[in-house]
This record gives C-alpha cells, sequence and structure tokens, in this order.
C-alpha cells in the first residue's frame, strides 16, 4: 500500500484524503489550522448556509474510521521534501490541539476547570480550545486534552498532494469600506444557522433594508474566479425575493457566467421574479446617505462576492518544494496535475480558479494520477460477524450514560436497565453485561450518533446483537443539553424500548456484479477513462464506430492553453496506442442495455456484453464558426469556457458573451467589447445521446447534453450530491467529457477520473448502501401499482414483468423510504422503520 | 328502438363486420345487475348495455381481467363516463391494461341504489326519458344527482352515445381508435347539445360541496360516523381502492394492556371503547383521495346508509384542487405519483411559504 | 380552548442528514427549546407515512413536526418535495373535515442551522400552548370519549 501526504484541507483535499484511504493507501493529512474546517474552505466562504459543506468532513472522518488509514496533524507547516517519488522525506512542523477532535466525547467537563473557548460544530462534539492545556491534563476522562508543543517531524511517503484552502480577495476596491457595504460572507452570516427570516436582514445601522445589491467583479480587471460566484448570488437574490416579495433587489455583473446544466435557469426567474439585473461596463459607488448609489442606483445594502485571492504564502510553500508557479498557481504538466517536479501533485484552489464541483471531481480524479508512484493497495479485511436471531423473544437492555443523562432521571420499563458514568469507556462491561443477562436487543441513551453512538452501535454487534437490534436515544443532544426533563427523556428511552421489542432481524443483502466495465462512445474522456482503468480491471470494452479527433480546446493552464498542434495530437495519438493495446474495442454502437448496477448487458450487433458500471463518453461535434451558443441568452446552455478557449487560442476578437470562462484568462483576455467580435465554436450534443437516454432512463437538457451528479433542476451542477458518498448515487452509470456538456481537455481529465476511480470502487460485491433501512416488498400485498416505482430516485424498485409487483434492486436501494410512505397497501416497507413499531414507538413517545 | 336495443344491434353489427370479439357489458339478475362477458353475437340479446343500477364498477371488473395479461381478444366494453373515467385512472395505475379495450360511454342517465331497485325496480327507459328532455330523474342516488361528469369526455374511452336533448341518439367518437371504429362501422357521427344539461350538474354540485360539507372536526366526524359498523364495505366497493389487503386491516387495530382500559375508565367516569373506524376513513381519504373518481359506491354499499359520499367526495375535491387534478379526465400523474420543486409553499411553515 | 396548566407534547419526525443534525447542533451548542418536543429520527422526510402523522395526533400528540433539509439540498434527491406532497394531502384532510391544521408543521431545517431549530421548536411550542389541546387527540382511541 502506498503513502500520499496532503497538505492543506480545501474542499479538494477532503474528497482527496478519503478517496486515496477508501483506495487502500495510507495519508496524512496535514491540517493547517486548530482542528478540521479551521480554516475555510470556498464553500464555506461562499455559501456558508449550506450543510453540504458538512458532509466533506463527514465523508473524511466516516472513511477514516472505517479503514484506519488517515492520520491528521494539526496547526501543521509544510518545510520541505527531499528524495522523489516513492521515497519523499518531508518535512514539517506541527502543533497539536489542546483538545483532540477524534478523542473528544463533548461531556463539557474541561469547561468547568479549564479556560475553555468552545465552537460548537455540526457533526461532532464541536471544538474546542483550551488556553491552560497544561494545567488541566487530569480534568479530561477520555485523555483528550494535549499540550500544544510545536514540533518539527518528517514523513516519507511516496507522493505529495498540495491543496492548500480557498482565501477570497478583500472587497475594498468596490466600496468595502464605505457604510453599509458588505462582503457576501458577512451578508450570509446574517443568516447563519437561522435560517433565512426578515427579521435578521439589517443594515449597519440595525434598520430593514428596502433595496439591496449584489455584485461580482468577474469580468474586471485583477479578478480571479469560476461561474460559482454568480450561481451563488443569483439563489442568494432569489431567496431573499422569496423571503420578502416588497425588497428592491438589484444584480450587477460586467457579464454573465452562468454555464452548465440549467444554470440560465436561474437568470430567467430572476428577471421574471422582478429582480434588475444590470450589466454594467464601469463600476462607480459612493455613499448616498446611509446607503451607496452604485452606478446611480441607490441601495441600502450592497453585498459584493468577491473572486479568488493569491496568498503570498503560495509562494513561498512553492519555493520550499521546489515547484514552479505561474500567475501565482501551481504550474503542471499538460492534463495531469502533477507539477514540474515527479510526485508532487497540486489540486483545488492552488491549481487554478475552480467551482466546488471541479474541486470535487478533481479529489476523486487525482488518485489514478498519482498511483503510478504507489505500491500496490491493501484493503483491510472486514471481520466476519455471528449474531443471536430472534425475532419473537426480544430481552431488551437499557444502557443509560450519565454523560447524557445529566441531572435527568429516566424511569424505563425493560429487561435490564443499567447507568454508568461514560458509556464509551466501559466497552467490555457492556459486551459482557448484554452476554450474561442474554439480551437480544440493546437501547442506548447516549450521545449523538456522530459522537459516539456508531462506536456503541459495533459494541452490540461484537456482543453477538445485530444492529438491526439496536437503538440509540440521544440523550444528550436531544433531552439534557437542550433544558428536557425526565419526563422527556423517559418517554424517548420507552418509546426506543417499544421499538426495540418489535424490531425484526433484517439481512442487508449483497449483490454479485460483473467485474467489468463498459465506456460508451469515442470521446477523449474514454480514452482517459480507459487509461486509468486499465490497470485496474480485468476487462474494459470500448464500444464506439470510432474515436473523435483531438479538438482545439485544451484548457486555462498556459502550457495547454499555447500548446502547438502538432504537440496536442502526439500526446492524443501515444494515448490512443496505449489504451487500444489493453481495451477490448468493439466496433459499432449500442442496440440494447438491460440490467442495472452490478449487472448490465449491452448489445452491440450481434455480440452480448456483460459489465457492472457503464461509463458514457459519447462526446459531441465541434463546430467552428458556429453562432447559436455563444451568446448569452439563447439556450439555457452556455457553452462559454469552451468557446472563449478556443477565441484565445486562434486569437480571435470576441465579445463578452464569448468571455464566460475561467479567470486564468482574464490576466490576459484577447480584445473583446460587449457584443462585437465573432462566435468562434461550439459543441452540438450528439444524436446517440438520446437512444443511450431512453435506454437507461437518464435525462438530457433541452440541447441534448447529459445530466450527472445534477438532477435537472435550479440549484444547478449540484455539488451536494457528489459530498454524499462516492459513487453509489450513480447507479454505476457515470457520463464524462462532452456528453455532459462543453469543457475543455483539462476537464474531461477530471471528470474521466472520477468516473474511473469511482467504477474501481463499484468493482466488487455490492452491499446495499441502504443498510439495514433495505426497502422490501411483501408479495401477498403488492398490487404492482408502480407509485413507489416513481418514488424511488435511484430506480432501485421495479414492476417484475411476470408477477405484476413491485421489486426491489438491492444495489440501488438507499433506504430514503420514500416508498414506503407512498405505498397505499402497506406492502412497500423498510423493515426497521416497520409500521407496528413506529405506532408502537408513537404510544409511549407522547406519554 | 329504444337505446339498450339501438346498442345490441350497434353490438352485433360489430360481432359481424370482425370489429371486436368479445363484449362487456351489464345483464340483468335476479334483482339487479351484473357486468357480464360474452364472445359470440348469439348472447348479445343477454345483455342490457344501459344499466338503471351500478352494483360494481364496471373498471373494477375490467381491472380483474386484465391485471395479470392485456386482454386476450379485442374487446368493447360499455361503461357510464363515471367508469370511463376510473378506467383511464386505474391505467395510470397499472391496474388495467388498456390494450385491445374499446369503450363505449354515453350520456348518463344516473343509476339507482341498488337497495331501492330490488323493490321498485325502475325500468331504465324511465330514466332516460328524463335525460332526453335535457333533465334527470329524482330517483337516482345522491352521488349521480352531484356528478361533475354525466357525460362523455374527449379523450377518454373512445365511442360515445349522446342521448341529452336528442331525438335519436347519435355516436360521436372519442378517440382515434372510436373514430375509425365508428367508420368501420359504416356510422355518421352526429352531435348533441349537453352543455345546458351538463352546466346544471355542476351547478347542483356547487351547492352541494358548500351545503354538505361535514365541519366542526371531531365532533362533526364522531357523529357523521356514529352508526359505522366498520365493516369495511366502503373500501371493498371502491375501484380506486385496488390494493390487496388493506393498509388499515393490519394497522388500525390498537392494542393496549387491560389494565389501561380500566384506568381510562376510572379516570373519565366511563369511556367509549375505540373501534378503529375513525382512523380507517380518514386513512383511506389520505390513501385514495387524491384519485377519488367519485361513482358514489362507497355510499351504495353502506349497510348504514351514511352518506359516506359526502365525505369522500367532498374531501376528495378539496385534495383535488390543492394539487389542481381531475382524476380520469386527462393524462395527468397522479398526485401521489408526482412532485414538483416549486409548489405548495402554503403548506411549509406555520404560516405558510418559507418564514 | 385555552387551558390552565397546559403542557403539550409534540411529536417531530426530523430527516436523519439535515433537521436531525440541526438539533444536534442546538444540542451541542446548548441552545434551550421547551421539553414538549418529542424527536424521533428518520431516514429521511419522505420516509414518512402521513398515517404515522395522524396516528401521532391521535395516540396524545397536541401537533406534529415534519421537519427536512430545504429544497434542492435533500439528500436522497427528492425526498422532500414528496414529503411536502403528502404533508399537503394530510393538511387538506384535516382541515377539509374541520380539524385544526396547523397541528401539523412542515419546516425545512437544515444541518447548520441549529439556532433555527430551536428557534422553530420555541416559537412552535409557544404557539401551541395558545392554541389549546388538540382536537384530535384520542379521537376513536382509548383515553378519548367519556359517555354521556
Amino acid at each position: 500500500m502506498g503513502k500520499v501526504l496532503i497538505f492543506g484541507t480545501s474542499l479538494a483535499s477532503y474528497r482527496a484524503a478519503a478517496n486515496f484511504a477508501r483506495a487502500g493507501h495510507k495519508v496524512v493529512l496535514l491540517n493547517r489550522g486548530e482542528f478540521l474546517w479551521h480554516k475555510f474552505t470556498q464553500m464555506q466562504w461562499q455559501q456558508p448556509r449550506d450543510i453540504i459543506n458538512g458532509y466533506s468532513k463527514g465523508v473524511l472522518l466516516g472513511v477514516a474510521n472505517m479503514t484506519g488509514n488517515i492520520e491528521v496533524y494539526h496547526n501543521a507547516e509544510i518545510l520541505g521534501a527531499e528524495g522523489g517519488p516513492g521515497n519523499f522525506r518531508v518535512k514539517f512542523k506541527h502543533r497539536p490541539q489542546t483538545v483532540n477532535e477524534f478523542k473528544c466525547i463533548g461531556c463539557d467537563i474541561c469547561h468547568d476547570k479549564c479556560d475553555v473557548k468552545f465552537i460548537p460544530m455540526p457533526l461532532g462534539p464541536g471544538m474546542r480550545i483550551i488556553k491552560n492545556a497544561e494545567e488541566c491534563l487530569d480534568v479530561c476522562p477520555v485523555n483528550a486534552i494535549q499540550i500544544p508543543k510545536e514540533e518539527e517531524k518528517e514523513e516519507t511517503v511516496d507522493a505529495v498532494v498540495l491543496s492548500p484552502e480557498y482565501e477570497p480577495e478583500s472587497i475594498e476596491k468596490f466600496g468595502g469600506n464605505l457604510k453599509n457595504v458588505m462582503s457576501f460572507r458577512e451578508f450570509a452570516w446574517l443568516f447563519r444557522g437561522k435560517g433565512v427570516d426578515k427579521r435578521f436582514l439589517q443594515t449597519q445601522d440595525g434598520k430593514y433594508p428596502k433595496s439591496l445589491g449584489f455584485f461580482t467583479p468577474a469580468g474586471f480587471e485583477g479578478y480571479l474566479g469560476s461561474y460559482e460566484e454568480q450561481v451563488i448570488i443569483f439563489r442568494e437574490a432569489l431567496n431573499m425575493k422569496e423571503m420578502d416579495p416588497s425588497l428592491d433587489i438589484h444584480i450587477f455583473l460586467k457579464e454573465i457566467r452562468l454555464y452548465g446544466h440549467n444554470q440560465m435557469v436561474l437568470y430567467d426567474k430572476a428577471i421574471e421574479k422582478g429582480i434588475n439585473v444590470h450589466l454594467i461596463d464601469d463600476f462607480s459607488i459612493e455613499q448616498d446617505g446611509d446607503g451607496v448609489k452604485v452606478n446611480g442606483t441607490h441601495l441600502d445594502l450592497f453585498v459584493v462576492m468577491p473572486g479568488q485571492k493569491v496568498p503570498e504564502e503560495w509562494k513561498e510553500m512553492a519555493e520550499r518544494m521546489g515547484i514552479e508557479i505561474e500567475n501565482g498557481f501551481a504550474k503542471t504538466r499538460p492534463f495531469t496535475f502533477e507539477t514540474t517536479r515527479d510526485g508532487i501533485f497540486v489540486i483545488g484552489p492552488f491549481l487554478k480558479p475552480l467551482g466546488s464541483t471541479e474541486a470535487i471531481y478533481q479529489g476523486t480524479a487525482i488518485v489514478p494520477q498519482v498511483e503510478k508512484y504507489l505500491k500496490p493497495p491493501q484493503m483491510p479485511e472486514m471481520p466476519k460477524m455471528e449474531f443471536n436471531v430472534d425475532d419473537f423473544n426480544p430481552k431488551v437492555g437499557v444502557f443509560l450514560c450519565k454523560c447524557a443523562l445529566g441531572d435527568l432521571k429516566a424511569e424505563v420499563n425493560a429487561d435490564y436497565v443499567v447507568e454508568k458514568d461514560f458509556l464509551c469507556m466501559h466497552p467490555e462491561e457492556i459486551v459482557k453485561e448484554i452476554k450474561e443477562n442474554g439480551l437480544n436487543r440493546v437501547v442506548f441513551g447516549a450521545c449523538s450518533p456522530a459522537l459516539r453512538g456508531g462506536m456503541l452501535e459495533m459494541l452490540a454487534n461484537k456482543a453477538g446483537i445485530h444492529s438491526s437490534y439496536v437503538e440509540l436515544v440521544q440523550l444528550r443532544e436531544y433531552v439534557s443539553r437542550v433544558g428536557g426533563d425526565s419526563r422527556k427523556a423517559s418517554a424517548m428511552l420507552n418509546a426506543a424500548v417499544a421499538k426495540a421489542r418489535r424490531d425484526v432481524f433484517v439481512e442487508v443483502p449483497t449483490v454479485e456484479t460483473v467485474k467489468r466495465v463498459a465506456i460508451i462512445g469515442g470521446d477523449l474522456a474514454a480514452l482517459i477513462a480507459a487509461d486509468y482503468l486499465v490497470n485496474k480491471v480485468p476487462v474494459v470494452y470500448i464500444i464506439t464506430e470510432d474515436f473523435d479527433p483531438v479538438y482545439d480546446a485544451t484548457g486555462v493552464k498556459s502550457d495547454t492553453l499555447n500548446m502547438p498542434r502538432e504537440e496536442l495530437e502526439r500526446w492524443y495519438a501515444d494515448l490512443k496506442e496505449r489504451v487500444l493495446k489493453r481495451v477490448q474495442w468493439i466496433k459499432g454502437s449500442v442496440d440494447s442495455i438491460e440490467g442495472s448496477l452490478g449487472n448490465f448487458r449491452i448489445s452491440v450487433g450481434d455480440e452480448d456484453i456483460d459489465v457492472g458500471v457503464l461509463i458514457i463518453a459519447t462526446g459531441g461535434e465541434i463546430v467552428e464558426k458556429g453562432s447559436h451558443i455563444t451568446s448569452r441568452l439563447e439556450g439555457t446552455t452556455l457553452h462559454a469556457s469552451l468557446a472563449s478557449i478556443y477565441a484565445k487560442r486562434k486569437g480571435v476578437k470576441a465579445t463578452y458573451d464569448l468571455m464566460k470562462s475561467f479567470s486564468l484568462l482574464d490576466l490576459n483576455p484577447p480584445e473583446a467589447e460587449r457584443g462585437k467580435g465573432e462566435p468562434v465554436a461550439y459543441v452540438k450534443p450528439r444524436e446517440y445521446n438520446r437512444k443511450i437516454a431512453e435506454l437507461l432512463g437518464l435525462k438530457l437538457d433541452e440541447e441534448g447534453f447529459f445530466f450527472f451528479a445534477e438532477e435537472p433542476r435550479e440549484w444547478v451542477e449540484r455539488a451536494g450530491i457528489q459530498f454524499m458518498l462516492f459513487e453509489e448515487p450513480f447507479g454505476g452509470v457515470f457520463i464524462a467529457g462532452l456528453a455532459h456538456r462543453p469543457m475543455s481537455i483539462e476537464e474531461e481529465v477530471e471528470e474521466a477520473g472520477f468516473a474511473a476511480q469511482s467504477a474501481t470502487y463499484l468493482m466488487r460485491d455490492i452491499t446495499s448502501p441502504a443498510g439495514k433501512f433495505i426497502s422490501v416488498t411483501n408479495p401477498r400485498k403488492c398490487a404492482g401499482c408502480g407509485i413507489c416505482v416513481d418514488a424511488c430516485f435511484t430506480g432501485a424498485r421495479y414492476i417484475d414483468e411476470e408477477d405484476k409487483i413491485a421489486k426491489v434492486r438491492p444495489a440501488l436501494c438507499m433506504g430514503c423510504g420514500a416508498c414506503t410512505s407512498v405505498c397505499p397497501s402497506g406492502a412497500a416497507i423498510i423493515r426497521a422503520y416497520s409500521p407496528t413499531g413506529v405506532f408502537e414507538m408513537l404510544k409511549e413517545v407522547v406519554k | 328502438m329504444s337505446e339498450n336495443e339501438l346498442l345490441k344491434k350497434f353490438l352485433k353489427d360489430a360481432f359481424e363486420k370482425g370489429l371486436i370479439e368479445a363484449v362487456m357489458a351489464p345483464a340483468a339478475t335476479q334483482d339487479s345487475y351484473t357486468y357480464a362477458l360474452i364472445t359470440k353475437k348469439e348472447d348479445v340479446d343477454k345483455l342490457t348495455p344501459i344499466a338503471p343500477v351500478m352494483q360494481w364498477n364496471g373498471a373494477d371488473m375490467l381491472r380483474r381481467i386484465t391485471k395479470l395479461k392485456k386482454a386476450e381478444r379485442r374487446m368493447l366494453a360499455i361503461l357510464r363516463p363515471c367508469e370511463t373515467r376510473t378506467f383511464k385512472e386505474l391505467v395510470k395505475f397499472n391496474q388495467i391494461n388498456p390494450e385491445n379495450i374499446i369503450v363505449l360511454t354515453y350520456d348518463c342517465p344516473g343509476t339507482i341504489h341498488a337497495r331501492n331497485y330490488k323493490y321498485d325496480k325502475v325500468p331504465v327507459e324511465e330514466l332516460i326519458e328524463e335525460i332526453k328532455k335535457g333533465g334527470k330523474s329524482d330517483k337516482i342516488r345522491d352521488s349521480c344527482k352531484v356528478c361533475e361528469y354525466p357525460a362523455p369526455i374527449p379523450g377518454v374511452g373512445d365511442i360515445a352515445l349522446g342521448l341529452v336533448n336528442a331525438k335519436e341518439p347519435v355516436f360521436f367518437s372519442l378517440s382515434d381508435i372510436g373514430k375509425e371504429f365508428l367508420a368501420a362501422m359504416g356510422i355518421q357521427e352526429g352531435s348533441r347539445n349537453a352543455d345546458e344539461w351538463i352546466k346544471m350538474h355542476r351547478e347542483r354540485r356547487e351547492k352541494w360541496l358548500e351545503e354538505e360539507r361535514i365541519t366542526g372536526g371531531r365532533k362533526g366526524i364522531e357523529e357523521f360516523l356514529s352508526s359505522c359498523l366498520n365493516c369495511h364495505n366502503c373500501k371493498d366497493m371502491c375501484p380506486i381502492c385496488f390494493c390487496k389487503e388493506c393498509f388499515f386491516e393490519d394497522h388500525s387495530v390498537f392494542d393496549y394492556e387491560s389494565s389501561k382500559y380500566f384506568n381510562w375508565a376510572d379516570d373519565k367516569d366511563g369511556i367509549r371503547l375505540p373501534t378503529d373506524k375513525t382512523l380507517f376513513h380518514i386513512g383511506r381519504l389520505i390513501h385514495m383521495g387524491t384519485s377519488c373518481i367519485g361513482c358514489g359506491l362507497c355510499q351504495q354499499a353502506c349497510p348504514m346508509d351514511i352518506p359516506l359520499y359526502r365525505l369522500f367526495g367532498i374531501v376528495g375535491n378539496d385534495l383535488q384542487k390543492v394539487f389542481d387534478y381531475k382524476p380520469g379526465v386527462n393524462d395527468d400523474i397522479p398526485p401521489v405519483m408526482d412532485f414538483r420543486e416549486d409548489e405548495l409553499h402554503e403548506f411549509e411553515g406555520l404560516l405558510g411559504g418559507e418564514e | 380552548m385555552k387551558e390552565e396548566n397546559f403542557d403539550p407534547v409534540i411529536v417531530g419526525f426530523f430527516c436523519n442528514w439535515c433537521t436531525s443534525a440541526a438539533a444536534d447542533l442546538a444540542g451541542t451548542a446548548r441552545l434551550h427549546y421547551p421539553p414538549n418536543i418529542r424527536p424521533i429520527r428518520v431516514m429521511c422526510s419522505s420516509t414518512v407515512d402521513p398515517v404515522y402523522l395522524i396516528r401521532a395526533l391521535q395516540e396524545g400528540a397536541d401537533a406534529t413536526i415534519l421537519g427536512g433539509c430545504h429544497p434542492g439540498d435533500c439528500h436522497y434527491i427528492t425526498g422532500n418535495y414528496k414529503a411536502r406532497r403528502r404533508v399537503a394531502i394530510v393538511k387538506t384532510v384535516l382541515k377539509s373535515l374541520g380539524f385544526d391544521d396547523t397541528r401539523v408543521l412542515l419546516e425545512w431545517i437544515s444541518g447548520s442551522e441549529g439556532p433555527k431549530f430551536a428557534r422553530v421548536m420555541n416559537e412552535y411550542t409557544a404557539y401551541i400552548r395558545e392554541r389549546g389541546p388538540s382536537d384530535f387527540k384520542y379521537l376513536d382511541s382509548l383515553g378519548g370519549e367519556e359517555i354521556e
């Protein structure tokens, strides 16, 4: 197994660390702050109200627990690296946290006895910084308090990934020091945690503003950023309008950078709801009474969403690590994340200005690129467990944690009730007591599952009690910490006992899958994905009549943007030759696809191919001198990135509308004026997409591009779903390259890498991601009406043609239970939430 | 020639021309009418295409025929407008395979309560006479009197027989299949004006929706259902309740330890013992209210003569208004199978909307 | 309807990913709200069968809350839209029969909105307290009807 050092905890790093660990490699994560999240990621700067922030950390912690492959150092600074790939000796200094966040159980005992700064945070105990740590080491029952002594350390690793966090530019240039001008972050902070409500919208004088302006400087000199700033201010403006339709809302933009599926819908909706969108060439701002006047419009409150800053420290870090930079960003080799020094990689905001979606793609796509320097991965063996299964003679034990219960007195009716000071500190005792008392159901009255709840469940497993017989009552966060009384504690515990009595054993099914991948289409992304996959998957098919020639839009990094055509073609020819030697190329096009994740059957002519995962890379036609796409308000998809790279490479005079691209270009933009210049190129989606979409039940946008990782909805290019898990939400079908949207080759590398790496995770027998919440059908009751099929968002339910009843594909079921609440017959059920159990629980909980 | 004779002739011709291989239509029994299936021209005379009683919902019968496989033979079904709408609704729920079925429907004279008919056999011709004049008999069931769609609707069913305000009945088509069928039969499509007649029904319905609503919350529903036997007949007869086994057969039972019964009785100076019927009715409203067709068979089925259509019809109407859904009159997806991103904000939060 | 010393019970079905996380955060941050709230963790707001809401009201709850993720943020993509339809059905049925439909509350509370969670619980409990015991409580259930 390989070992990778990751520096910084940007969005891309969270993801990358989790991916390396899951792929079976060791990770050393150098976190620059006192705790994970201390330094903000791009999402936290730009959308501080979103929960999906939390998932980035959640995913990382989940994988860290599951694999034991991640080691974190805090307050870290990277000092340098000697050696080369396979043998880097990385020097860094670090200072331990005063409270180890992995150990802390949030009992708050230290609050009384030490000088603690407490920062509440979702998913976990909250963060604590103790000023006098040396003096109160003994206070902590779990020994989580550490002396914050700085030390230097050296780690030997195979490769290094640099991914420092995003920092926003200051807003001074745009009136930042005037009264009632605030950065977007400050503005979003008004509502943070409290919800969108009129009560919280206030100017700096504490008044309710009648007019509100948003601005992001995309297109103005010195701006570094992506499209994301605009997506967010449009969304926020719409939120405000929904909260109070009488608000006078203005958005100021030099150009519209809303590309990607359906983002233009935000613009249309803004116009429809009466939000004023001003396209401005010059920006002027002055104080006007208590508010400001922006380009002649009075506003009570003005919100600026700045672009990205390139911190000085990046330069120093680059020097220490011996890598080159350009325009403040790391220089990389064409179409890779590898810097000018072998074995040192860069992802995230240090690579180029990007949106959160790209950052997440990069965090996965990095793995196959680094793996060439890594020893083969090792996956931890899961121990096999034996469980006592007895659905009919419940014997319920209740374990109460004093830390959770506090001063409350709980009256619980169960076969065995015991109270302990800290449950999590007495694992052996609990196992022993479960066995000795012959318990077959356990209720824990403890803390949040994000804390020790999960661990307690594992304890019960160890004692032979299956997870379907374990109930957790969050006594601490739901009762004692929020002013709950003994009556509430008792009611909740007795409800859990009542439910536990009705719990039945739920076996989580595992689906045997075909360990092969098929790539449909001959896009560049197909070749890139295949290039990664051939080393990991026994059989890789590419199904296409022919391969598309490499096209002339390469990327925003200078060496790809200015790459001579011959070099580009040579790179492409090498790639193609290398791939075709190892894959099975099936010439032809797909006639039919049957089955689902793990077991697809594809017919191509007379040939039938069985595969577990599909990657769709059907590509698109590049039409030069195109005319339809590049204008701002035609179509819902703007192909800006591609078109502006074309403009730049060809030295064409372009219009503003063409310039909706990543901002490295803006450092040296081609001459551009609004409405002048020529549209240069666009991507036309292939007709073939329609057929594939129909066969697989996928959705296409208006123009014929696939939706992927984003439902056709307003909150576009939805980062949220990508935070959830790794590969499961996609049902074994990944879209990459021009089939998805117009993109540069750099972006194709990211998407193809994401698809390939995610596909490898599915090259195993798949245990239902729903776990004990797996949905099942009672065949005796099912009338085959198909309401559940419509309710299922993953396509896990279907009507069996033979039996005319609904059946479940366990590999796809995520356990949300939407099917159960719509089924009128009670035939679709999640046995862990059966109506019988819930009804019993309700009887107790209302007491 | 009476309307029934006319239809029988139509059926015989269709058999002769080879346009159909089977017919499903009502046939008389001792005290009522039931649905019958025939496959031979000679058997047509056993049918009563327009019956004065609707003992079963015909769409429910078609469900039984096609639940497992599509109709094996080309079949013509004679259904009332409400049954035709049920047919369409059940197709959406995968309960009927519409392939190979041609539906003939007609301006509905209404039906008589099955029990009343048993003791007073009003001939159907009497009912039809009324509507020919643009009126309606007052012997028909309550739900028929306030029917929202008493006449065939284009796109729902295939062939229609117009009776209202028509000296002679007229055939006209409701779908392309119907059009072809009539052409093959050599029948000239006619027309009749039923607008006033439908308006009369709708006005009656509006008044009914206003006046007959069950109000008063707890007291209202308790009094309304006080004679309910919890026999579940209403559910059995409801064509939209297509479940094999009702959710509330299993889950409506309240089990308590006996001490609890006695303690409550002590505390309250005597209690009324729970009967499970209220959750059953409210639960059924939640499950099928959005698709309630308004056939009124629930009310006909009630042995205690509870005017159940006031419950299901009116609450169903409210529910359908919320989702702007009309069951069985077009191809809209039933509300329980669908959702939109931007809708129903009035149900969010305490006062509706995001805060 | 208002009664002296009326102490309502409010059953909350909170989705695992957003509203339960917000309740967690409220706990971590020690934001107090009335003990009348009885949280039940469910996987998704769409897990909650409308019958559960009705049943809770019937079994003795004075009100119920269904908490889910904000539209567009659902962990299961569209679960909250489906839940909204279910709630619309329940509330319409209740209102249509003359019951108090504000006894069912649908709220979107994201995982980072601990303070919003506490605020909603405070406000709703106060509202229900003001409104008095539910008309639906023990309807046709044990503990319900006195004989006349």
